[in-house]
């Protein structure tokens, strides 16, 4: 199977100020081509290959004023999982395989080293860049080879399936430059491997035939981005990120087509890729792996099955996302913290082929940093924001009502369904950001659209 | 002021594609408070030079522009400080937060009143250009756009004892380049000439009866009173001089690829003291991409304030190819009979600023 995308937007803002020009051109495209090889064999076990091989273009140029901010990525990737599954024992089966992963990529990047923000960067939007600019093109071989095995132990006449795995990470970093280009120096490149053992654990109870238990654990790795293994916008001894990971939970099947299902969960991270907080870096660390995270929550999902023309569900999770950004440092917010958010979907098919159906969202706002003074920035002729407590604030939660209806036609060859759907009925301003006047003395709020009407038509042969 | 609807469309943030974002009412062009306008370096451009008969760096003067709705406040109690901290990545203003903090591990006072003359530190090519010390492994500042590094130069205002206006200058300091060549870095000593602040030739009102100069940078250029009907709509335009756009020995232009030392380019008519030009100069910049030393122009950008009536933009200017000398903007007078000041702030892409004030009398 072989797929390709290719797209490109491209938008400008003149200014007579040719300082205030703003423009922004994005280009992406990735090819792929993939098989998938299949084979069951007469015990009932099976094997999967599938070989996959393609290209990635990334490319980003943003300009404010005189100020780019420019990034482009090649990257070759490749992959190959083979997978084989059996049973073993009479109350074992195994899931097995192999998983190989690589990508070479080439990067130019043009600009401000803070830009664009990462995650905990404090900033608000639409504040103008910092102006000054660097320049790095580095080559980055990211690989992995990870052999796992995972085994579906059966106990206790099926009630209880136990499924302790383990997972053994290879991972390879290659680049092409350790120090920042400087004449007459000779660069040196490196190459770096980690190898880590991931145990993971699951479990099954069937307390009774409607009721189930639920639990799991898990220890995960994640390689570096290549585009922070820049040694003058990034770090190229960046290590990995590591996470733990915690669920327990019930599902419980009130009736034939309705079901419950609870889960509460944890997650612990550290080595995380953060800016460095020195007022004057090392050389090539730009970044560090100096950020530790923590997320914690619960969800509650009431599910309704497709019976006598209706289907939904409504759910509920709870979840606080929070970050160090230094082992001393307090725990702040998560940039993108969501802590309540709440769904509600409901679908009603109605005689003559016709349906309605219903969304309902609630989800509290992202959290920002409040704008508490100011300064004049004479040679830029602009204010600067001086900023309060991070994430203290939040943007008002969003909450959205949405209806569709269709009308669906069909034929012996064919199915043609005709709908309306219409975003915000309510017409709500939901608030996606806030922004500020030019000195930062009044703020205000970016607001989603008002209520918006789609209608179309799907056909089918 | 113009009262714009509010804006559904296409930001560029790219974050969100489809909004709408709320327009306020008050611009940047409006002075209706204290403020500071600029903040002017003399010279523009900092090299370290030791008096030979002191034995001491040769300052250089500094001096603000500071605005409130009754016109130029001319006797403004500034404090001046160098903050000597550089800004940490995690910070992503122009300059640390902490450079308004009163701690004298970083801040060098310069003095009070409304202009102060200093060196500037000793060690700022250090803290904020590319110069580390050989046995030392920090990064080095990354330049702006035109090469250039700066010293934060914190400017506090006080009009009353709990009001507080704060502003931070920059001040251009000439440092090494950043990983360079030898020959390219002894090429730059040689053709790199310092910036010097850009000068608003006049400022003239286009009016139906033809145009009128109503003001100048220049020192001691009389400022000639703008009458206008309630309400009545101009045009004003900025000028500044015109500067070659190729080296001739004798131009009146150290140009970049002039030099007074001897060998390739000396121009001694020229360069010997360096002769700058106060428009869009041209001047050599080191391409941390090509890594060659481009000859490059100066952006240059108009400020417009106004006290009362408004302009139809807070900002013009002209891009480094755009080689118009002028800037025009549209100028509403107020409605309401009465004396108006305005001023008109020109920069370079550089630092340099240079500015002129305009006073506006509207009649019936």
């Amino acid at each position: 199977m072989a797929l390709a995308s290719d797209d490109t937007l491209k938008r400008t803002v003149t200014n007579p100020d040719p300082a205030q020009t703003i423009s922004d051109e994005r280009k992406s495209n990735f090819k792929r081509i993939f098989a998938v090889y299949r084979k069951a064999f007469p015990d009932g076990s099976s094997t999967t290959i599938t070989p996959s091989f393609g290209t990635d273009h990334f490319d980003f140029a943003q300009r404010f004023g005189t100020t780019p901010t420019e990034q482009t990525i090649d990257a070759t990737v490749f992959g190959v999982r083979a997978k084989w599954r059996g049973r073993v024992a009479s109350m074992v089966v195994l899931n097995t395989g192999l998983d190989v992963e690589g990508s070479d990529n080439t990067i130019r990047r043009r600009g401000a080293t803070i830009l664009p923000p990462r995650e905990g960067d404090i900033t608000v939007f639409g504040q103008p860049p910092n102006d000054v600019v660097n320049f790095d093109n580095w080559s980055v071989f990211l690989g992995s080879i990870a052999p796992y095995a995972q085994a579906d132990i059966e106990l206790f006449g099926n009630k209880v399936h136990v499924v302790p795995g383990v997972r053994l990470d290879s991972f390879f970093v290659s680049g092409d430059k350790q120090f920042p280009t400087k004449e007459g120096s000779e660069q040196r490149g490196y190459l770096r491997n980690e190898t880590v053992l991931e145990p993971r654990l699951a479990a099954r109870w069937a307390l009774s035939e409607a009721l189930t238990f639920k639990a799991a654990y898990g220890q995960y790795h994640q390689a570096p981005d290549a585009e922070d293994l820049s040694p003058v916008f990034g770090n190229p001894t960046l290590g990995f990120a590591k996470a733990t990971h915690y669920l327990a939970g019930f599902n419980y099947r009130i009736l034939e087509k309705l079901s419950a299902e609870t889960t509460a969960f944890t997650s612990l991270s550290d080595s995380l890729a953060a800016r460095s907080p020195l007022p004057s870096p090392t050389t090539g660390e730009a970044l560090l792996n100096t950020r530790e995270g923590r997320a914690y929550g619960a969800q509650v999902l009431l599910r309704q099955e497709l019976a006598r023309g209706f289907f939904g569900w409504i759910s509920y999770s709870y979840i606080k996302s929070e970050r160090k950004d230094a082992a001393d440092g307090p725990w702040r917010l998560f940039d993108y913290d969501q802590t309540h958010v709440a769904t509600l979907v409901a679908s009603y098919e109605l005689p003559l082929g016709f349906e309605i159906g219903t969304r309902l969202r609630y989800a509290t706002g992202f959290p920002r940093t409040p704008v508490v003074g100011a300064y004049y920035n004479a040679r830029r002729d602009l204010f600067e924001p001086a900023f309060g407590g991070q994430n203290s604030i939040r943007i008002p939660a969003f909450a959205q009502a949405d209806i569709r209806a269709a009308k669906r036609f069909t034929w012996e060859r064919a199915k043609l369904e005709l709908y309306v759907d219409v975003q915000n009925i309510t017409n709500r301003q939901n608030r996606e950001d806030v922004v500020y006047n030019y000195k930062y003395t009044s703020r205000n709020y970016i607001s989603g659209l008002p209520t918006l009407a789609i209608a179309g038509a799907k056909l089918e042969w | 002021m113009v009262n714009r609807m509010r804006l559904c469309g296409v930001l560029l943030a790219g974050l969100l594609p489809f909004a709408c974002k709320p327009d306020f009412t008050d611009r940047p062009s409006e002075v209706q408070e204290f403020r500071v306008l600029a903040v002017q370096a003399e010279p523009a451009e900092w090299l370290r030079t030791v008096d030979p008969d002191t034995n001491e760096a040769k300052p250089a003067k500094y001096r603000a522009l500071i605005a409130n709705r009754t016109g130029t406040v001319t006797d403004a109690n500034l404090e001046w400080a160098f903050c000597t901290r550089p800004k940490p990545l995690t910070e992503l203003n122009d300059v640390g937060i902490a450079c308004f903090q009163n701690d004298p591990a970083f801040i060098v006072p310069l003095g009070n009143g409304p202009e102060v003359a200093g060196a500037v530190p000793e060690n700022t090519c250090r803290q904020f250009g590319p110069d580390v010390p050989e046995d030392q492994a920090f990064r080095p500042a990354d330049p702006d756009v035109t090469g250039g590094y700066y010293q934060p130069l914190r400017v506090l205002y006080r009009p009353a004892p709990e009001q507080l206006v704060p502003a931070i200058a920059k001040v251009r300091i000439r440092c090494g380049l950043p990983g360079a060549s030898q020959e390219q870095t002894a090429r730059f000593n040689r053709s790199y000439h310092l910036n010097v602040n850009p000068r608003l030739d006049a400022v003239t009102a286009l009016l139906p009866t033809g145009p009128q100069v109503i003001g100048s940078s220049v020192a001691g250029a009389p400022i000639t009173p703008l009458n206008l009907a309630p309400g009545q709509v101009i045009v004003l335009r900025a000028a500044w001089p015109s500067c070659p756009v190729t080296d001739a020995c004798g131009d009146g232009v150290c140009g970049p690829s002039e030099t007074k030392e001897s060998g390739d380019g000396q121009c001694e008519a020229d360069c010997k003291v360096e002769q700058g030009c106060a428009g869009a100069e041209r001047f050599l910049a080191f391409s941390l991409e090509s890594r060659t030393l481009d000859e490059v122009r100066e952006v240059m950008r108009v400020s417009w304030f106004a006290v009362g009536g408004s302009f139809r933009d807070d900002r013009t200017g002209r891009d480094a190819a755009d080689r118009v000398t002028t800037s025009e903007n549209e100028y509403t007078a107020p409605t309401v009979s009465g004396s108006y000041p305005l001023w008109v702030v020109l920069r370079d892409s550089r630092g340099g600023v240079s500015w002129a004030t305009v006073e506006v009398r509207v009649t019936n």
